[in-house]
């Protein structure tokens, strides 16, 4: 017996404990720090639990579990839900600070109803037989415009028609005059960005004119909730307001949101996606971000009511009670996720729609898909990326985003690692109960 | 060495067991309703 290629193991932060972890046998254990070194040296061979949990494997049958799964993880993801964005608009009434979609070109006011029927016919034929739906995306597709509502009725109207269900990307500026319109379609969610409370929101998120936007985007919250709309609050956290995302939470607990249902939160780290921005110093790497989450979460454990971070597996791990699937690819592009745009253009996902260089061809007003492209986006996954097929970590980190990955080194089939070892390092502290940590 | 997985009991064959155990094994050749669970993949690419 010989040590899994697959253990992960992590000291657990402010403890002298470790956790172990294995994705493929789905046992995630705590352990005193010494055996875990003598797990990681191959001692303890003939440790009967140790081989029972599948730490220590026959390298021949963990080969043949890792095809079983890989094969069950392929046939899960040929029947899983495909997301399918249609981009009306890169213009937007806003001028964020962190904006990548600056330089994006806007149609002026144009006549989509073509373009509209042209994607639907395409994901007709193309998606026939999934199970998907579609999100309205841009640049703001909620713009007090006759043009934007005309966009987002043709969007209902297709939707509803095919049983589809319909999310929203959106700014939230303009959701209040737009809650009619919304209640008639097969609404999932509706996503809205608060970078904080009032100061801080308006210092970043503002209109281009530079006026704030805060209560109109509370307001429309409100709304959206009491007409049993979702709500997906998403901030975009860095150094700059990282610190005031408490205070941000204490405003949606007292305003009463987190005792709705249909609310929830994800967070999302300001990076630099395909440009560099101007103050580079208060961005954070992925790592950086948690370590303060981490901070924050233990000083003001309300926060954990608002938004529980994923620290990688860690939440999902505590919540459920369970390890999730190995995540043998973690990008959806091209394979759960498509983008679509109003110049008829089709791309693999949210991170590079509107980038013409990474069209993957059209919808409108031709049919065309460029097949090779297409393929370098399918083929990713943890086994066809070289540097995965050595790591240990693979089956949590899925290889990272493919668009990160091409901007970095100019391939999809690179990887866009994760600190998948820190971050559980955090997350068992924060999600760990007590009793879990007393051997 | 404490385990931080869950157990659960499948109420067909009454197997003891981890859930996703359960999920891969069958009762008497027939999967029974705990132990057709699958898990999901959530560890995103946002995460």
């Amino acid at each position: 017996m010989q040590p899994s290629r697959h253990n992960i193991i992590s000291p657990i932060s402010g403890t002298n404990l470790s956790v172990l972890v294995n994705l493929l046998s789905g046992n995630a254990d705590v352990i005193e720090a010494s055996k875990a070194e003598d797990i990681v040296g191959g001692k303890g061979s003939n440790d009967p639990e140790l081989v029972e949990k599948g730490y220590l494997v026959d390298p021949k049958q963990e080969a043949q579990r890792f095809r079983d799964a890989y094969l069950e993880f392929l046939e899960s993801r040929d029947t899983d839900e495909i997301q399918l964005f249609y981009v009306p608009s890169y213009a937007c009434n806003f001028n964020c600070s962190y904006c990548y979609q600056n330089s994006y070109e806007s149609p002026k006011g144009s006549d989509q109803a073509a373009t509209i029927a042209a994607f639907f016919d395409y994901i007709d034929r193309s998606f026939a037989g999934r199970r998907k739906y579609v999100t309205l995306f841009g640049g703001e597709p909620l713009l007090p415009s006759e043009s934007s509502k005309r966009v987002l009725e043709g969007l209902i109207a297709g939707t509803v028609a095919r049983n589809l269900d319909l999310a929203v990307v959106t700014n939230g500026y303009n959701l209040e005059r737009y809650i009619d319109v919304l209640s008639s379609g097969r609404i999932r969610e509706i996503q809205v960005t608060l970078d904080g409370p009032r100061p801080v929101h308006d210092g970043r998120r503002h209109l281009v004119a530079g006026q704030p936007t805060f209560d109109a985007i509370v307001k429309g919250i409100d709304a959206a909730l009491s007409h049993g709309l979702a709500i997906n609050l998403r901030t975009v956290l860095d150094r700059e307001n990282i610190d005031a995302y408490v205070e941000l939470a204490r405003f949606a607990i007292g305003r009463g949101w987190t005792q709705n249902s249909r609310f929830k939160t994800q967070i999302g780290r300001n990076y630099e996606l395909h440009e560099c921005q101007a103050d580079r110093q208060k961005l954070y790497t992925r790592l950086e971000l948690y370590q303060d989450m981490f901070r924050l979460a233990q000083e003001h454990p309300e926060l954990l009511s608002f938004h529980r971070p994923a620290f990688s597996i860690s939440r999902f791990l505590f919540d459920e009670g369970k390890l999730p699937s190995p995540l043998f690819d973690s990008c959806p592009a091209t394979k759960t996720e498509w983008a679509f745009d109003y110049t008829g253009h089709i791309f693999s996902c949210t991170a590079t729609v509107g980038k013409t260089s990474e069209s993957l061809g059209t919808f409108y007003p031709e049919v065309r898909l460029d097949e090779g492209k297409v393929t370098d986006w399918e083929d990713r996954d943890v086994l066809a990326i070289e540097q995965c097929s050595s790591c240990n970590l693979a089956l949590a980190c899925g290889g990272g985003c493919g668009s990160v990955a091409n901007n970095r080194t100019g391939s999809v089939n690179t990887p866009d690692c994760r600190p998948i070892k820190e971050l559980l390092s955090l997350g068992v502290a924060l999600y760990a109960p007590r009793d879990a940590l007393e051997l | 060495m404490k385990s931080l997985i869950r157990k659960a009991t499948c109420n067909a064959c009454a197997t003891e067991a981890t859930e996703t155990k359960l999920s891969t094994s069958s009762a008497n050749g027939e999967q029974a309703q705990c132990c057709a669970k699958i898990s999901k993949n959530v560890a995103g690419c946002h995460d």
